[in-house]
């Protein structure tokens, strides 16, 4: 019986057997699971373990062979993910990105999954199959296992984006899938909480009209009920990383809680925080207030005040996130009213900005 | 084509260049569109990699044997920056260096295009196509020196 703490990379001191040795070392110390790498160069042990091919790593008496078939990028991140999942991926930030194989959801999952790169994340692709009454009357007569093709779908779709195109693939976010059946809004829910997720990011469907309908039942659920922060991502969005993100307030007291969140998720980015006060009905700015409660968690220099009159608040915002490239968009829950205000109705030139810039919602 | 003349006689000036930053999506455009197979990517001139159509095609690699999934790859595609998938540290050239030196990295090495750099300014590229359309200018290629 190997010990359950204890990685062994079995080769012959090849550069891809020190490559292997070097990304496990890596890995296991960024997550901070306590779990030893050995060498094992001893030709005769791997014959009594029946390795063929090496360079291959033993862990809890499980074989990985690498680079026997296929890519040896591939074939190492498969390794350190199995690894790693034993331990819930230990320090390392968790995203979870549910995803139902539409070009939305896709989006998001590409969107997402940059940064988690970007952030050195992982990211959790989690797909909840809700049997339909189709398809059960289906499964039943047809003899489909619907499960099982789901299971499938959810296996493709992250070969997809995990499969080998450079060099630098060890770099790009490690993916883990998870499969859920039952009801999406719940599943995804418990899926935050068991994972410990510290963001979720979930695609909108980018329709007009109603606040529901623009971001979707599920997502508004999520948005909702999450308990760590929310990136909604609409269907237009692309990933060109985080520079600028905005933050969007209007008469209420701010609390600690958000701000801190905010400056938190910036720094990681370095970004220039945006506070954008809407001077309605000649309410006083409290800008002052947030940027001095900002600048005790982060640099005063990248925080930005300004403050924009109009009648018509979605406008002013969104004029002020085109002329100044902002990336992200982020408002706390706490004011849902004015988070409606910003969507909830179709100006046209407004909802062509809208589906391209992603939302925050903080906590 | 004079083997002991500059490079500049037969590079391209100033090709076609993208930002790190900039989409492998972009990318795809220029290959598509200008027929080039090689794009520098420069901030303000300054040479930081450069992207091959095999590099690009290797991105795109796992699509090739599935048509319908074109939406996930131009998702795929614009959510990426071709800062992923460039070559760095690549050998370049001054422009004034002889053509018959080219030949030789050529010669020995695995990549088709060397871009020319001149005080630290990306002044052009000069791939192994360049070669053959000037040689094929010629009736035959000649060695002199001015």
């Amino acid at each position: 019986m190997q010990n359950t703490t204890e990685i062994k990379v079995l080769g012959t001191g090849t550069s891809k057997h020190q490559m292997v040795t070097s990304v496990l070392k890596e890995y296991i110390n960024k997550a901070g699971i306590e779990i030893t790498v050995n060498d094992c160069n001893d030709i005769d042990s791997f014959l009594n373990y029946g390795i063929e091919l090496v360079p291959a790593v033993i862990y809890k008496d499980q074989i990985f062979n690498i680079g026997s078939n296929g890519s040896f990028n591939v074939a190492l991140r498969k390794v350190v993910t199995a690894i790693l999942k034993n331990s819930n991926f230990g320090h390392l930030e968790k995203i979870v990105i549910p995803i139902d194989f539409s070009n939305v959801s896709s989006n998001a999952f590409a969107y997402g999954h940059r940064l988690a790169t970007d952030l050195g994340a992982v990211t959790k692709a989690v797909h909840v199959f809700s049997p339909s009454a189709n398809e059960v009357v289906e499964g039943t007569t047809e003899n489909i296992d619907f499960i099982k093709l789901h299971e499938v779908y959810l296996e493709d779709f992250v070969a997809t984006f995990d499969h080998d195109w450079g060099s630098d693939l060890m770099r790009v976010s490690l993916i883990d899938s998870e499969y859920r059946t039952g009801f999406p809004g719940e599943q995804i829910l418990d899926s935050i909480d068991e994972n410990a997720a510290d963001l979720t990011v979930i695609g909108s469907t980018g329709k007009t009209g109603f606040f529901q309908k623009w971001f979707g039942s599920v997502s508004t659920k999520i948005m909702n009920e999450s308990p760590s922060p929310v990136l909604i991502v609409p269907e237009g969005a692309n990933y060109h990383g985080v520079h600028r993100i905005a933050y969007a307030y209007d008469n209420i007291n701010q609390d600690k809680k958000v701000i801190s969140e905010l400056a938190s998720f910036a720094d990681r980015f370095g970004a220039e925080i945006h506070l954008i006060h809407v001077e309605n009905g000649g309410v006083p700015d409290p800008g002052y207030y947030l940027s001095e409660l900002l600048c005790k968690e982060y640099p005063s220099a990248l925080i930005i005040t300004s403050s924009i009159k109009t009648d018509d608040i979605s406008k002013g915002i969104t004029d002020y996130c085109i002329t100044k490239s902002i990336d992200i968009i982020s408002l706390s829950t706490h004011k849902k009213g004015f988070l409606e205000l910003l969507y909830d109705d179709s100006i046209s030139q407004k909802v062509s900005a809208m589906t391209k810039l992603p939302l925050l919602v903080l906590k | 084509m004079n083997l002991l003349g500059p490079v500049k006689d037969i590079m391209t000036a100033n090709p076609y260049t993208l930002t790190p930053s900039a989409t492998i999506g972009d990318a795809a455009k220029i290959f598509d569109e200008h027929k080039v197979h090689h794009i520098p990517i420069a901030i303000d001139n300054t040479l930081l990699g450069i992207v091959s159509m095999s590099d690009y095609l290797f991105f795109r690699r796992g699509f090739l044997d599935n048509r319908d999934d074109e939406k996930i790859e131009d998702i795929r595609m614009n959510n990426y920056e071709v800062s992923f998938i460039m070559t760095k540290g690549i050998a370049t050239m001054e422009s004034t260096e002889k053509i018959n030196v080219a030949l030789e990295i050529f010669k020995e090495n695995l990549f088709h295009a060397i871009p020319i750099v001149d005080e630290g300014v990306l002044t052009g590229i000069l791939t192994t196509h360049d070669i053959i359309k000037n040689l094929a200018k010629d009736n035959e290629a000649y060695a002199e020196y001015d």
